[in-house]
């Protein structure tokens, strides 16, 4: 599956238009992460803890918009976009939404 | 003989306060100048790449291409003696020059992990910086800032070399 956050892919044209597709993912919190990160941000420095966190979470939100548009049968998702918001206390969300399509290749040369 | 000893525990409670200010102000200074110097070696390396926040491909003619997505995202920490100097300077407002270069780390940290990703891509178009509130609600005492850059990576493909293969 072909994800970009253009409006086009080069090289292929699209055929159908399924609709919108999103995936979302609610931070999970351990404890024992957030006691090391909490102490290792006192005294500066990348939290690599953390870096992972995001990748991870970021991933998943991916893959389940990425589940979503296959089911609807289409072979790529453009103009990707990642947003995110705080639902509660101490959790985060990472949304992540785009337009599922089918495409072909279509030969266009630049 | 009781408050004898409250005053020492509340002495210590400065001592162990100003202790950290110092160890933190110090830590923190190496590690952001160990983070600049590491952030301009690599950037220097990926010279050749070019990054757009306009979504237009610029295909040379002759070449297909391919595209897709590429993230990268950094979590940097906000030292203790910062953390305090900044919450001392915000109740007077202006600048806080010390939370700036935070942002500034995190946001290239994203966006050369993002480059890294897209490894020998000609250039990424459409390139989005986001804030995810990852940290938030954990603590009081300390914070940290978060980026994550995304965008379209795109390889250039000569068309000759594709009928060939």
């Amino acid at each position: 599956m072909i994800i970009t956050n253009t409006d086009t892919i080069p090289g292929k044209e699209i055929v159908t238009y399924h609709g919108m597709v999103t995936g979302s993912t609610v931070r999970a919190r351990n404890i024992f992460v957030d006691i090391g990160q909490w102490f290792k941000s006192l005294f500066g420095g990348e939290l690599k803890g953390y870096s992972k966190l995001l990748t991870q979470v970021r991933e998943e939100a991916l893959n389940r918009m990425k589940l979503q548009a296959a089911d609807m049968g289409a072979n790529a998702v453009l103009n990707v976009r990642f947003s995110t918001s705080t639902v509660s206390l101490g959790s985060a969300e990472i949304y992540a939404y785009g337009t599922a399509v089918e495409v072909r290749d279509g030969f266009e040369l630049h | 003989m009781d408050s004898n000893y409250t005053k020492l525990l509340e002495n210590l409670d400065v001592f162990f306060i100003l202790g950290l200010m110092a160890v933190s102000l110090i830590t923190g200074r190496l590690v952001e100048y160990a983070h600049y110097k590491s952030l301009e070696r690599r950037e220097d390396q990926l010279d050749n790449q070019t990054i757009r926040s306009r979504k237009q491909m610029s295909i040379p003619a002759g070449c297909t291409a391919e595209a897709r997505l590429v993230c990268g995202e950094a979590v940097v920490g906000v030292e203790f003696f910062r953390w305090v100097m900044g919450a001392f300077k915000g109740m007077f407002g202006g600048h806080i020059r010390s939370y700036e270069s935070i942002i500034d780390r995190a946001r290239r940290e994203a966006v050369l992990r993002m480059r890294e990703n897209a490894g020998n891509a000609a250039e990424i178009v459409n390139v989005r910086l986001e804030y995810a509130p990852i940290s938030y609600g954990i603590s009081s005492k300390s914070s940290c800032v978060e980026a994550i850059a995304y965008g379209t990576a795109v390889y250039w493909k000569n068309v000759d070399e594709t009928e060939a293969a």
